[in-house]
């Protein structure tokens, strides 16, 4: 076994082994204590479920996925150019950074009802609640990391005249990657919080809807056995999403401070 | 010339450094060695008198006048970059045609001594003593006039510290830059320099100004001298004199 299959094992096969011991115990003590199916299904039943109502979810997959991402790519990119405006000026940084404070405080489920009363159902007001939910962590994350420089770059930089795009461009931003890719990590789960709560108050369209739409809709008739299928879609939608976002921040730093294939 | 509010960090410093010398800056810690090597960057302004880099203001000739480098005390080397885009840092930011940089760049490399395999590595995969040197390259990319090292081999062990010094005389005495070099060793101070200016304690004043008269090149074999150890014991005993 190659030392990097090695130590994927060891990531993955503790938590994997971990949550078949848990489905087991689970399975038993339902069976055994006889639970009812409207407290708490089996896990058997909720695999028979997510196959039966496999169409369901996987459409309220696809929607809140592209939802999450929109969000979370619109969210990295508008929370940098915030993030470097920040990181321009005092003045901009103290006279904005309480209002961005306020996207982090504010209860997400007490506005999303009115994003949608502004702007109307549909994907986009799911994207904005989810563009709103995980912007912070980017503005915050890259902020910090486009401030944290070492002044003594700093003076090699004025040394040579540099402008200051310069020292943005060649400096700053490169001294942020670090910090951006912390930010996409924490944002990237938020996303996919923020467009299933966009979802509970907006569907797509008549015909679409998303993971958002089928947990309070199967709440409500007490189908339990889908509602944790639709629970468990969800998680693992968030879990995806993070894996990959951690997989091309391990990418983009291991190439930032090592060169690819450099063995020394 | 002094810099710093009440009370200042140096004060009545009156020093005059001719083109072409190498001169060393000696004295307690805080005595404002670093702040004065800063001033004549014109990365700091004096609070009264003044200071004049080739009759200019130091940043206006740092901008119009004197290619100035400085050597910090960690080397400072972007961490994303390798060696040659480190060194190359100062061309970019000084907009040098591009097609002057790699003749610029190996003439660098050719006098700092390093290898052509390590021009394409990280600084996270180069030993203390390769960073330096890197540092060292990327100051001298510019061919500068003025060169102004603050203690750039303090965190270097000993005999690299010698090996560095050695190859140090040897560039200063090829390129003929004007040197200004901040450390707290007397014996490295001795080695490579012409002068030493010696600095009393904070706020920090000149407190002696001491001629060193040994021949160029100075090769390692000038330690093991009986005037070498002399002039060494009766530095330190000035720096003694000047921290009490």
């Amino acid at each position: 076994m190659t030392p990097n299959a090695h130590s994927w094992s060891r990531a993955i096969l503790p938590p994997l082994l971990l949550f078949v011991v848990v489905l087991v115990v689970w399975e038993v003590a339902i069976t055994a204590l006889r639970v009812p199916k409207f407290i708490l299904p089996s896990p058997l039943a909720v695999a028979q479920a997510a196959w039966k109502y496999g169409p369901e979810l996987r459409t309220g997959l696809a929607f809140t996925s592209g939802a999450a991402i929109t969000g979370f790519l619109a969210s990295f990119v508008i929370g940098t150019l915030i993030a470097i405006a920040f990181s321009q000026s005092s003045l901009i940084r103290s006279s904005c950074y309480p209002y961005a404070i306020f996207l982090q405080t504010v209860p997400i489920m007490a506005i999303a009802p009115l994003i949608i009363l502004w702007f109307g159902t549909g994907f986009h007001s799911v994207v904005l609640v989810a563009f709103i939910i995980s912007l912070f962590p980017i503005i915050t994350n890259v902020t910090s990391g486009l401030l944290a420089v070492d002044p003594d770059l700093i003076d090699l930089f004025r040394l040579n005249n540099a402008s200051r795009w310069q020292v943005l461009w060649k400096l700053r931003l490169p001294n942020s990657v670090p910090a951006m890719c912390i930010g996409a990590k924490t944002s990237s789960g938020l996303a996919v919080v923020g467009s299933i709560v966009g979802e509970f108050f907006a569907g797509y369209s008549e015909k679409w809807y998303g993971l958002g739409y089928l947990i309070p809709a199967w709440k409500e008739g007490l189908k339990q056995d889908r509602l944790f299928a639709a629970i468990l879609a969800s998680t693992l939608l968030g879990l995806a999403i993070f894996t990959l976002v951690n997989v091309i921040s391990a990418s983009v730093l291991s190439r930032w401070y090592h060169v690819p294939n450099d063995e020394s | 010339m002094a810099f710093g509010d009440a009370p200042p960090s140096i004060t009545n410093v009156s020093l005059r450094v001719q083109a072409g010398e190498f001169v060393s800056l000696i004295g307690p810690s805080g005595c404002g060695k670093s702040t004065l090597l800063r001033l004549i960057a014109g990365l700091l302004e004096t609070t009264s008198g003044s200071l004049r880099v080739s009759q200019l203001t130091p940043a206006a000739a740092r901008k119009d006048a004197v290619r100035t480098a400085f050597v910090f005390q960690d080397p400072t080397l972007l961490p994303w970059r390798s060696v040659v885009e480190n060194i190359r840092l100062p061309l970019e930011l000084l907009r040098v045609p591009p097609d002057r940089h790699a003749d610029l760049i190996s003439r660098s490399l050719h006098l700092i001594g390093l290898r052509d395999e390590d021009c394409g590595k990280r600084p996270r995969n180069l030993s203390g003593g390769m960073r330096m040197r890197v540092s060292l390259a990327r100051a001298l990319v510019t061919d500068p006039q003025l060169l102004l090292l603050d203690e750039p081999f303090a965190a270097l062990d000993d005999m690299l510290r010698q090996q560095l010094n050695e190859e140090l005389v040897r560039i200063w005495s090829e390129r003929g830059w004007t040197g200004l070099f901040v450390t707290h060793n007397v014996a490295e101070a001795v080695f490579l320099s012409q002068r030493i200016v010696i600095m009393s304690s904070r706020p920090g004043t000149i407190a002696a100004d001491v001629r060193v008269p040994f021949p160029y090149p100075r090769t390692t074999e000038l330690r093991g001298t009986a005037e070498f150890a002399r002039l060494t014991a009766d530095v330190s005993r000035q720096l003694r004199e000047a921290a009490t």
